[in-house]
């Protein structure tokens, strides 16, 4: 009687245990399935590959342990699997989208989806010829406000997904409600220039244009590498201040942010390059006056009407005359509107590097003509 | 007598602190700069680094000037709409009087591509007086203090609502432009500008002086006014005027300055603890300079080099005074 039990109880373990094992070889299974792509310079989000879907990770810009959203992107083209991951399930190529701004329909332009965008807010910003070429003739709608975006018009649009700008602790209203997702595009929080630009690779995947985005980030990463290498050779790096008071306070980019990168990669010497992480500085004028004084260029960007001359600077506030790059003509300015600066900057920080280079030590780059900044007159 | 003796004291003592804040305005900023480098700098004798004189005399000389102008400017415009509306919660930035002046400084920076300080001083001066019109107009029909204060309310909402429209059309450094200017600032004006507001902030100053009188007999009621001899249209008119280039210029050159045209008045009155124009006026000029100095200091973070917008600065000093005057109101004799 014992010894039969004790068979039975062996029994029962082993049965235990092979049932187990198949579970185990289960989960095996999946995970061979599963490949992730490297991502090189961005932080904000990762991207795994399974059989039937692509689970895209983003994480909380503010919050870096903490998963933003999760994105389960499935091919439209098959039948939707019975067990789906948890996440928010994006169907694959999108054909309808609305951007709340203008930067990211213009990644996608540039990925060759222009016929996805059916809608742009606050259009005032748009400088991509091919989307207001699109919005004078009806074919992308104007959305109104990020802030507060025409709901009425995304549901009459039949959008499939909407891409937004993150900002921290808000959400999006009544758009969050409409059962559409949401892809929050944290891009701007990336402080290397071509994490900005990997996340075009994510974007890609949306649209449809995985490849093609990944050689738009590889062909970037490359010339910009190249650009830095370039720009690393010149040994003497101008000290260099940016950007102008605004109210009451001048607005400093930290050294660790995007900018403070890009113009030491650019060969600069950037003077508030000591100021720890990525968050700009609201600073006094005096306390910029009694650092960068002695500064030798200074870059400022402006969207005026008006086009920036010394004599309006110096009409706007008199003590900025006191700089020495006003007094030796060494200001260079970029109009944000005219040119396609906001545009660009995040598909393409090479074109921007190769301009800041060009300003910082044009021996380097013989015959160049500026895209972006130009001398003040 | 008594209340002669505490003028006197009050006078002075407020023209001591008035001394003592306007060294402070220079001697202490984001970038530290010695005592003595400083007197040096004033007294043209310094010769070290010259970003130090560049900081105190095109920098803090001018903020600290403005400041001064400014906050006496909206206090004893502030004093002229509550003796004129006969109620305490008067002041520019709750009358709508403020907006007036942003919506019309709105509309020249949108349509006009020039925007020189005499036209942006007028566009202010037009839409403050307008403002300042409708409410009078309102005063003939509502005579109720309260109900008039929500119609001031009403227009000043009526005025933002017209700026928000404006903005959704502007262009985007314009939005900037007015979101920044909306926070207040005494920095903008440089030493090149700082003429042009002071003649008009003194200009306002001194013809508030003049009204010292008749805002008097306005306190013991329109007719009894009328049977001393004022003439209350004439005088209406000018208070108006007053109002309207005092408001008109601080908002022009510092953007919408909230609670200073509010609280000093009462802070005056506390001190003072009479209605009597003529020793009210200098205290409320006074005062307001002293609280526009304090918060200009203040606005500078200690130990860093970073700045907090002004107008997150007023409302710390003006609001407890409000709710002080508002929670003693029967004991404390206004317009009596």
């Amino acid at each position: 009687m014992t010894r039969q039990f004790f068979i039975g109880f062996v029994f029962i373990i082993l049965m235990a245990s092979l049932c187990s094992c198949e579970s185990r070889s289960g989960v095996t299974a999946e995970t061979e399935c599963f490949k992730a792509d490297s991502v090189y310079y961005a932080k904000g989000f990762e991207i795994s590959r399974f059989d039937d879907w692509i689970i895209v990770n983003v994480r909380n810009p503010w919050d870096t342990l903490k998963t933003l959203r999760r994105y389960v992107l499935i091919d439209k083209n098959k039948p939707l699997p019975d067990s789906l991951p948890e996440g928010i399930i994006i169907r694959t190529p999108v054909e309808k989208a609305v951007f709340y701004t203008s930067v990211h329909a213009s990644m996608v332009v540039q990925m060759g989806r222009i016929d996805a965008i059916k809608g742009v807010c606050e259009i005032q910003y748009v400088t991509d010829s091919l989307i207001l070429e699109r919005i004078a003739d009806g074919r992308i709608a104007d959305i109104g406000l990020a802030t507060a975006p025409n709901i009425e018009k995304i549901i009459e649009l039949d959008t499939e997904l909407i891409i937004a700008s993150p900002y921290e602790n808000s959400g999006y209203g009544a758009a969050e409600k409409l059962g559409i997702p949401i892809v929050e595009a944290a891009d701007y929080m990336e402080n290397h220039p071509l994490g900005r630009t990997e996340w075009g690779r994510f974007y890609g995947l949306l649209f449809g244009e995985g490849e093609r985005a990944d050689s738009i980030f590889f062909a970037t990463r490359d010339r910009y590498n190249h650009l830095k290498n370039l720009a690393a050779k010149s040994e003497k790096r101008p000290r260099v201040l940016l950007e102008r008071k605004y109210g009451a306070s001048w607005i400093i980019p930290a050294g660790g942010s995007y900018i403070g990168t890009i113009h030491s990669d650019a060969g600069a010497d950037y003077i508030f390059s000591d100021f720890e992480g990525s968050e700009s500085v609201h600073q006094t004028f005096e306390s910029v006056l009694d650092r960068a004084y002695d500064a030798d260029i200074w870059l400022f960007k402006y969207d005026t009407k008006h086009e920036y001359t010394y004599d309006i600077l110096k009409d706007e506030y008199q003590p900025y005359s006191n700089f020495r790059p006003f007094k030796e003509k060494n200001i260079y300015i970029c109009h944000t509107i005219r040119t396609t600066y906001y545009d660009d900057i995040t598909l393409h920080p090479d074109r921007l590097l190769e301009d800041l280079i060009f300003i910082y030590h044009p021996e380097l780059m013989p015959g160049y003509d500026l895209r972006y900044y130009a001398p003040m007159k | 007598m008594k209340v002669r003796s505490k003028y006197i004291t009050v006078y002075i003592c407020l023209g001591v602190a008035l001394l003592l804040l306007f060294c402070g305005g220079l001697l202490y900023g984001a970038v530290r700069i010695p005592i003595g480098s400083v007197l040096e700098i004033i007294a043209g004798t310094f010769e070290g680094r010259q970003t130090w004189v560049q900081i105190v005399m095109q920098s803090r000389l001018p903020q600290t000037i403005t400041a001064l102008f400014a906050g006496a400017s909206l206090a004893v415009s502030g004093l002229l709409l509550q003796t004129l509306f006969k109620n305490p919660l008067a002041g520019p930035s709750i009358l709508g009087i403020s907006d007036g002046a942003y919506l019309g400084v709105a509309l020249v920076m949108i349509y006009f591509s020039f925007n020189t300080y005499l036209s942006t001083i007028l566009a202010a001066f037009v839409g403050a007086s307008v403002v300042l019109l409708i409410i009078i107009g309102f005063s003939r029909k509502v005579r109720n203090s309260v109900m008039l204060l929500i119609i001031g309310i009403m227009v000043g909402y009526l005025a933002s609502s017209i700026i928000s429209i404006l903005n959704y059309h502007a262009s985007p450094d314009k939005v900037h432009q007015f979101v920044l200017w909306g926070m207040g600032d005494f920095t903008g004006v440089s030493m090149e500008k700082l003429p042009w507001f002071v003649v008009f902030a003194a200009g306002g100053l001194l013809g508030s002086i003049f009204l010292i009188k008749p805002l008097n007999a306005l306190l013991l009621g329109e007719s009894y006014a009328a049977n001393l001899g004022v003439r209350i249209k004439r005088v209406r008119i000018a208070i108006l005027l007053c109002t309207g280039i005092l408001t008109a210029a601080t908002t022009a050159f510092c953007g919408p300055i909230s609670f200073i045209g509010l609280a000093v008045p009462h802070i005056a009155r506390l001190l003072l603890g009479t209605s009597n124009h003529k020793q009210l006026l200098p205290i409320t000029l006074l005062a307001g300079a002293c609280v526009a100095l304090l918060c200009n200091m203040l606005t500078v973070v200690p130990g860093s080099n970073s700045i907090l917008p002004l107008n997150a600065i007023t409302p710390i000093i003006g609001a407890p005074v409000i709710i002080y005057v508002i929670v003693n109101r029967r004991n404390i004799q206004y317009f009596n």
